[in-house]
């Protein structure tokens, strides 16, 4: 038979006492020729267990911790089945975003195959080939560089922000996905390190006020219908955040001279707090007018006359 | 609860919470979130750290819940392991800023009278002071086997060690403390009898 060795007795004692199943006489019992080592080891490690056994964090802050948590949750989780939702068109959606920046390109391969069979064909119109230059591949830098000791998670969200804004304001439309990016980038900020997030607090309110104000220019703006439950799920997600992290946003003063959308059952109420005074206006929209997306131009082959 | 059947409602309750369920997210942050801060709370010896921190180990565990797999960890050795890390990071940021967590006057203790109370804190400072004493592995030993509750083999996949080595390590640890401490003197009878 195998010796246990004390360390294995003393945990097989500790386990047993855990369990319920001996108390610290039995497990003496047990081991009587080892009492004397065993005994002061156990009443040891008995009071360690005992002394936290009673200790339990404040009723307020395990409530406090159980609300952000399920919260958190259910945010994720309503973004993830938006995104289960959107994935079938996720193709479409992304070309969409970039269609402006196909649409050129279309032109300036036309131009360019234009050019080579008018070369090769010995035309030699004296015309060079068009320049493409700048029309592939312009996609909108960030319109604000984040400060360097700006935690990540602030800075991926006011960069996100100011891209979608530029894009808003030069009047293009803001897709689903980007809405939903813009909610997933609020959201981190739940998650994030609290002292980073104390540490810029500042900046933190900066963005998600801006992140407000852009939401409720979206809506006014915007008034796809396919837009409006992923917008309103961004404001839900925005303000919980802020709420999370105490932060109060100021309702920014309705857009009046945006024509309101028409109502339609599909219409996305407008989280309306009452305004405060002083709240800042947003900031002037570019015409909501619909956006034209130039089609791509048919390829006009262009043959010498021989 | 046997072992056994605490980790088969364990897995039922993760697997639930992996698919989104509030209740079952819900019960197992009411399971997981008193040890959780009693863990950070023998680390750090602050309850209001102790908080906070617990507070963002459940945030992290909402980010990671989705590629939690039950073949590489027990789930209570999977969330000690975050709690260590978030335990780990914030350390490392409080040295930089030059924050020290001192120990909290007044630990909160569920107990019955006021007498009872007095003598629980006190021997709950006593280890604390001893426990901070001791070498690494030997205070995240005893904050996870006595403070979180972990059972040895949980211990062991969140330190990442064989199951001997914590025993050994365990041992070593008690056997300081008691020289630390001195022979416990009466204590809380809770601690003699059986537990219910």
């Amino acid at each position: 038979m195998r010796v246990k060795r004390l360390e294995e007795i003393l945990e097989e004692c500790v386990s047993a006492h855990a369990e319920g199943r001996r108390s610290l006489a039995e497990s003496l019992a047990l081991y009587p020729g080892l009492r004397s080592e065993l005994e002061p080891l156990l009443r040891t490690a008995l009071s360690v267990t005992g002394s936290f056994a009673g200790v339990a964090p404040s009723d307020a802050a395990a409530q406090r911790g159980l609300n952000r948590f399920l919260s958190d949750a259910r945010a994720r989780s309503n973004l993830k089945a938006m995104n289960a939702q959107t994935k079938r068109g996720w193709f479409s959606g992304a070309f969409a975003q970039y269609r402006t920046s196909f649409a050129a390109a279309a032109v300036a391969v036309t131009a360019v195959a234009v050019a080579i069979s008018v070369a090769s064909f010995g035309g030699g119109g004296g015309e060079g080939p068009n320049d493409p230059g700048g029309a592939v591949g312009a996609l909108t830098p960030p319109a604000s560089a984040p400060a360097t000791d700006t935690p990540e998670v602030v800075s991926d969200l006011t960069h996100r922000i100011a891209s979608a804004r530029d894009r808003l304001n030069r009047g293009e439309t803001i897709e689903i996905e980007e809405i939903q990016q813009l909610s997933l980038a609020a959201l981190q900020l739940k998650s994030a390190d609290r002292d980073d997030i104390d540490f810029s607090i500042t900046q933190v309110t900066q963005a998600l006020q801006n992140l407000d104000t852009l939401l409720q220019d979206i809506v006014a703006t915007q008034p796809a219908v396919a837009t409006q439950p992923a917008v309103q799920e961004a404001q839900e997600t925005t303000r919980d955040v802020a709420g999370v992290l105490g932060i109060e946003l100021s309702s920014p003063t309705p857009v009046v001279d945006t024509p309101a959308p028409t109502s339609g059952p599909g219409e996305t109420p407008v989280i309306t707090d009452a305004p405060a005074t002083g709240a800042p206006t947003p900031e002037p929209t570019a015409a909501p007018t619909e956006v034209p997306t130039p089609e791509p131009t048919p390829t006009e082959i262009v043959r010498p006359v021989s | 609860m046997s072992p056994n059947s605490e980790a088969q409602s364990d897995r039922l309750l993760v697997d639930a919470a992996k698919d989104g369920s509030q209740q079952a997210l819900s019960e197992l942050y009411l399971l997981y979130y008193p040890r959780v801060y009693r863990y950070i709370l023998a680390r750090t010896g602050n309850t209001y750290d102790a908080e906070d921190l617990a507070e963002e180990v459940f945030m992290k565990v909402l980010e990671a819940i989705d590629r939690f797999q039950w073949r590489e960890a027990p789930f209570a050795a999977w969330l000690f392991r975050i709690a260590h890390n978030a335990l780990i990071s914030q350390r490392r940021k409080d040295t930089a800023r030059g924050k020290s967590a001192p120990l909290t006057d007044g630990l909160p203790v569920d107990s019955a009278g006021p007498e009872e109370l007095v003598e629980h804190r006190l021997v709950l400072n006593e280890v604390m002071d001893a426990a901070k004493k001791l070498p690494e592995a030997q205070r995240q030993v005893i904050a996870l086997r006595f403070a979180a509750g972990l059972s040895v083999a949980e211990t062991a996949r969140a330190m990442n060690k064989g199951e001997g080595n914590v025993k050994v390590i365990q041992h070593k640890a008690i056997a300081k403390l008691r020289e630390m401490m001195g022979q416990p003197k009466k204590r809380p009878k809770v601690y003699e009898s059986k537990k219910a």
